[in-house]
């Protein structure tokens, strides 16, 4: 579902539900993923993800446009999984205290990171605007399958399930040329 | 190197759909000699590695996380309001259960279930009325029809949608969604508008907006998210049209009630049959009283549209409007014993999608208010 923007923007700073649950849809696995490069730790990483988006939903910090929003959100995951590292120890404390505003130096491997994550996110959004076909393919691959096992459980030639794959990578880079300003959420 | 994050992302996005410039490209050669970024972007090359984030990121379910949030909705609303009751003791139970209801619920219906049996929340269920005058019941099974050379009208997943092929028809052909009490209903029309149709509510559309103006005939409840067009869309009632462009916003308007107009975002003109109009902007409600008078106000809109989240919020409300509309949603007749129970208000928030039970226990702690259900009728006393 592609939303208009502005009206999106518009319900995660008044803190709608629906929007909150969009931006959910949108960010919390790629934001898990990113967390978890730094930790290497699933659970802690979700822990981390909610308690950001949980202390961005009771702030009152209003965002001007999804740049914004989007680079704050890895930027506070990021500090706070730097903090959860030094502080393994003392958890409860960041419980406690969200730190969202610290500015702590992205180093240029952290940048890396970030770009790739944010590209990985948007791309994995696309898969829902995949024709009904491919999107299947692509899901089946995605959960684990071969190539042979999706031929067989659909029924179509293992040629048929490359050049779909094929064709769902060429759509997802081909949506890449819309403008930066509309990615999906 | 200081770089903008936005700056490298959209470099790389134009890179991986071949649309950079010849200015762009030698950006990007310049970005990638960093070391981390020609990594980063040579993994986003491969597809194989791509396919094992996506894995990863398909680990992550947003849902649980989502709904622990939506916990913390309740509690932060609860501190918030200034909560009314009688006495100190009701307010904090009131709060206490309206922001736990699932911790107590298996305790409730233990209860209740001996004694009484559990009225469930209404669920998605509506009837579809077709130009030539079939009826097609919807909310069970997916559907897929045509109607009106070429319109697709397909019911899945909860939701009702309307679209039309090449082939515009000629003529208007109307459709009408009636949604009974106990039941609500989510429809998409054809311009991309979206409709949640509360209990008890009716809406007639053409099948296809043609013309200078997008026009419904409605009665009931419903939450309207306008899809931005040229074309004016007004919502016509018994008492008057709300004449928008492309905004969100909540109508009530049962016949022989009190109508709400309550915006949500953009900007809305309500116009009564007596030709009186007001304007809308976020947070203000038209409020049409039987007698006629047309008033504008500020409200918490969350109160008045909030039932489209699965909550509805009560602020100082007395508990025959409450009860009003608890009836409509869960299907039953209420009957006051006692006048005075009516004058009684409340403050809180009420999970839609519990049963009414969990509601009338909680009433019934207040110690001032007993009930019993038969059939489909509660009856309160003191």
């Amino acid at each position: 579902m592609s939303i208009d923007f502005d009206l999106l923007l518009e319900g995660v700073n008044k803190k709608d539900m629906w929007a909150w649950e969009e931006l959910y849809a949108g960010y919390y696995a790629a934001l898990c993923s990113y967390v978890n490069n730094v930790l290497r730790d699933r659970d802690q990483a979700q822990d981390i993800v909610q308690d950001v988006l949980v202390a961005v939903w009771k702030s009152s910090k209003r965002f001007g446009d999804m740049k914004e929003l989007t680079s704050y959100l890895y930027r506070a995951c990021y500090n706070n999984a730097l903090i959860f590292k030094r502080n393994i120890q003392i958890r409860k404390d960041i419980e406690q205290k969200i730190v969202l505003e610290t500015e702590v130096e992205v180093a240029d491997e952290i940048f890396a990171i970030t770009v790739r994550e944010e590209l990985l996110r948007q791309l994995y959004c696309y898969i829902k605007e995949l024709p009904e076909g491919a999107r299947e393919i692509m899901e089946l691959s995605i959960s684990g399958l071969s190539g042979p096992e999706i031929a067989e459980k659909l029924g179509i030639t293992i040629h048929t399930v490359k050049t779909q794959k094929n064709r769902s990578f060429k759509y997802l880079r081909e949506k890449l040329k819309d403008s930066v300003l509309l990615f999906l959420i | 190197m200081r770089l903008d994050l936005y700056r490298v992302v959209e470099l790389f996005r134009k890179s991986f759909s071949n649309s950079l410039s010849d200015k762009e490209k030698e950006k990007l050669d310049d970005v990638l000699q960093n070391t981390y970024l020609k990594e980063a972007y040579d993994q986003l090359s491969d597809e194989a590695f791509v396919l094992d984030k996506f894995r990863e990121f398909d680990t992550y379910e947003y849902r649980e996380a989502f709904n622990k949030l939506k916990t913390f909705q309740h509690r932060v609303r609860i501190h918030r309001w200034i909560a009314w009751g009688s006495s100190i003791a009701a307010i904090l139970i009131m709060g206490f259960l309206f922001f736990y209801p699932w911790e107590h619920q298996d305790n409730v219906q233990k209860l209740a279930g001996v004694t009484q049996h559990i009225v469930p929340p209404g669920n998605n269920a509506a009837i579809l009325k077709l130009a030539d005058g079939r009826t097609v019941e919807i909310g069970k099974q997916p559907l897929e029809l045509e109607e009106g050379e070429g319109s697709i009208v397909k019911y899945e997943n909860g939701r009702l949608s309307y679209s039309s092929g090449e082939n515009r028809a000629i003529e208007d052909v109307y459709n009408e969604l009636i949604v009974p009490i106990g039941a609500e209903c989510h429809i998409l029309l054809d311009d991309g508008t979206e409709v949640w149709v509360n209990a008890g509510s009716r809406l007639r559309y053409p099948v296809v907006f043609r013309g200078e103006q997008r026009k419904v005939m409605f009665s009931g409840e419903a939450f309207f998210e306008v899809k931005k067009d040229s074309r004016p869309f007004i919502v016509s009632m018994d008492a008057g049209d709300v004449r928008v462009l492309g905004t969100s916003f909540g109508i009530r308007a049962y016949p022989g009630e009190t109508d709400y107009t309550t915006l949500v975002t953009g900007k809305v003109c309500f116009q009564s049959k007596e030709d009186e109009k007001v304007i809308l902007s976020p947070g203000e409600q038209a409020v049409l009283h039987l007698s006629g008078k047309l008033e504008k106000r500020e409200v918490d809109v969350e109160e008045y549209v909030g039932w489209k989240d699965g909550l509805f919020i009560f602020k100082n409300k007395a508990l025959s409007e409450i009860m009003k509309i608890l009836e409509r949603w869960y299907g039953v007749d209420v009957i006051f014993q006692d006048e005075d129970l009516k004058e009684l208000e409340y403050t809180g928030n009420l999970e839609r999608y519990d049963s009414i039970n969990a509601f009338l226990q909680l009433l019934e702690r207040l110690n001032e208010i007993h009930y019993e259900i038969k059939e489909n009728t509660i009856i309160l006393h003191k």
